[in-house]
C-alpha cells in the first residue's frame, strides 16, 4: 500500500456519548490532525461485510459471497480499507494536515468487525466512562433527538426499560473494547472520561506522545473556541465551549430502586474497568418494591396538597406605605 | 441513629443530577422542583433505614420534607419519641 501519510490514522472508539466527540474535537485542534464530524466510513464499512450464520454454522454475507465467487476476503477487505484510506488520505490533504482520525458515534458497536478490516493499520483510542453515566446521557440524548438509533434498538427491543437496555448495551461495547485491548495493546490507549474532563491538557499530552505527536500549547482553549461544527455530529458535545467535570456523577440521580436494577448489569464491567461497583444497601426483596410503590403514591399527594394548598391561599395583602 | 445535615446535602446535591446553588436548611427541596418525587421516595426509605423508624403515611408531607431544615426537624422530633 502507499500511503503518502505515515504515521498509522486514529479511529476514537467508545460507546456514545463517552466524551468521543470531546476528545475527536481535541485532536482536531492538532495542526497535524484532521478529526473532523462523523463519516460514518468504519461501521458502514463494518455494515459491508456483515454475515448472518444460517443453517450449519454457514456465514451468508459478501464475503463469503464473493469467496465463493473467486475474490478473497483479504482481497475484498483490502479493497474496502484502501477506499476509506483514499477517501481520508484525501480530506487531510485538502485541509493541510498530515494524519486522520475517524470518529462516529456508533463505531464502538462495530468494533470487532472495524478491526476485522483495518487490523493493525488503526491506532486506536478508547474512549471510556462510567457506565450509568453513559446511561443518563444516553437517555436524555435519545429523547432530545426523539429515537433510538439502530444499534441501541436493538437493546431497546429487548429491554423495555431504556436504562436496562442501555446497561447491557454499555457492557457488549466495553467488552469489545476490552478484546481490542487485549489482542493489541500497543496499538491502544485509554482515556478515561472523568480524567478527560478533570484534567484535559495532561490527558491530551499523554495521548499525543502514545501518538508520536507534539505538544501545542492553547490546544484545549482552542479546539473549543472554534466555530462551527464540521460534518455530522453529537449536538450536545459542539454547545460545549469549556471543558468542565459537571456531568461526572449523574447516575447517582438516579432513583434507589432503578439503581438496583442496573447494578447487577454493569457491576462486573464498572469493577474490570477500575471503576467502583455501585454499592447498595439492603436487597430489593418485593416487600421493599411495594414499601417504594406506596411510597411514592404518598409522595405525589403531598406535592398535589401542597399545589392546592398554595392555590387556595388568598394572595397577600399589599404592604401599605 | 439520626441523619445529619451533611448527609442530607449530600443525598440532595446527587439527587438534583445538575450544579445546586446555594443551599441553606431553608431551601424548598421538592416543591421547587430543585429534586423530584423519586428522590422523595428515596429520601423516606434512607431516613427509615438510618433512623430505625417508619414513616408513617400522614408524615409524607412537605411540612415535613421539603427543606432540610424541615427534615431534620422531623427526624429529630421522631427519634425522640422513638426513644421515649
Amino acid at each position: 500500500m502507499s500511503h503518502e501519510i505515515r504515521k498509522p490514522p486514529i479511529a476514537i472508539v467508545g460507546f456514545p456519548r463517552s466524551g468521543t466527540t470531546l476528545l475527536r474535537r481535541l485532536l482536531d485542534a492538532h495542526p497535524h490532525i484532521d478529526s473532523p464530524g462523523e463519516s460514518y466510513l468504519l461501521s458502514a464499512c463494518a455494515r459491508f461485510i456483515h454475515a448472518d450464520r444460517v443453517v450449519d454454522g454457514v456465514e451468508a454475507g459478501v464475503l463469503g459471497g464473493l469467496e465463493l465467487l473467486g475474490t478473497s476476503r483479504d482481497e475484498v477487505t483490502g479493497r474496502l480499507r484502501k477506499l476509506v484510506f483514499d477517501l481520508r488520505d484525501e480530506r487531510a490533504r485538502r485541509v493541510g494536515k498530515s494524519r486522520w482520525a475517524e470518529k462516529t458515534a456508533i463505531d464502538g458497536f462495530h468494533l470487532d468487525a472495524i478491526r476485522r478490516i483495518f487490523a493493525d493499520e488503526l491506532t486506536y483510542v478508547c474512549v471510556i466512562r462510567h457506565g450509568l453515566d453513559v446511561c443518563v446521557s444516553t437517555l436524555e440524548w435519545c429523547q432530545r433527538i426523539e429515537s433510538f438509533p439502530a444499534e441501541l434498538h436493538r437493546y431497546v427491543a429487548q429491554h423495555s426499560q431504556p436504562l436496562v437496555a442501555f446497561a447491557h448495551a454499555w457492557v457488549d461495547v466495553m467488552q469489545a473494547l476490552e478484546r481490542l485491548q487485549q489482542d493489541g495493546r500497543e496499538r491502544t490507549f485509554v482515556v478515561r472520561y472523568e480524567h478527560l474532563v478533570t484534567a484535559p491538557e495532561d490527558v491530551l499530552r499523554e495521548l499525543l506522545e502514545h501518538l508520536g505527536e507534539t505538544w501545542v500549547e492553547g490546544l484545549v482553549d482552542g479546539a473549543l473556541a472554534s466555530g462551527l461544527p464540521d460534518g455530522f455530529g453529537d449536538w450536545k458535545a459542539y454547545g460545549r465551549v469549556t471543558v468542565d467535570a459537571r456531568s461526572v456523577g449523574r447516575w447517582r440521580s438516579l432513583s434507589d430502586g432503578t439503581l438496583r436494577q442496573l447494578a447487577p448489569i454493569v457491576n462486573p464491567t464498572l469493577s474490570r474497568w477500575g471503576y467502583d461497583p455501585i454499592d447498595l444497601d439492603g436487597e430489593l426483596t418485593q416487600a421493599v418494591a411495594l414499601r417504594r410503590y406506596e411510597l411514592s403514591l404518598l409522595a405525589q399527594r403531598a406535592k398535589l396538597t401542597a399545589r392546592n394548598e398554595a392555590e387556595v391561599r388568598p394572595p397577600a395583602e399589599p404592604q401599605a406605605n | 441513629m439520626p441523619l445529619t445535615r451533611e448527609q442530607l446535602v449530600k443525598f440532595v446535591k446527587e439527587k438534583a443530577g445538575g450544579p445546586v446553588g446555594a443551599l441553606d436548611d431553608d431551601t424548598a427541596l421538592f416543591s421547587s422542583g430543585l429534586i423530584d418525587s423519586f428522590s422523595m421516595v428515596d429520601l423516606i426509605t434512607a431516613i427509615e433505614r438510618e433512623c430505625k423508624f417508619r414513616v408513617a403515611a400522614t408524615d409524607v408531607s412537605l411540612d415535613n420534607l421539603d427543606s432540610i431544615g424541615k427534615i431534620l426537624r422531623f427526624v429529630n422530633a421522631r427519634t425522640a419519641v422513638q426513644a421515649k
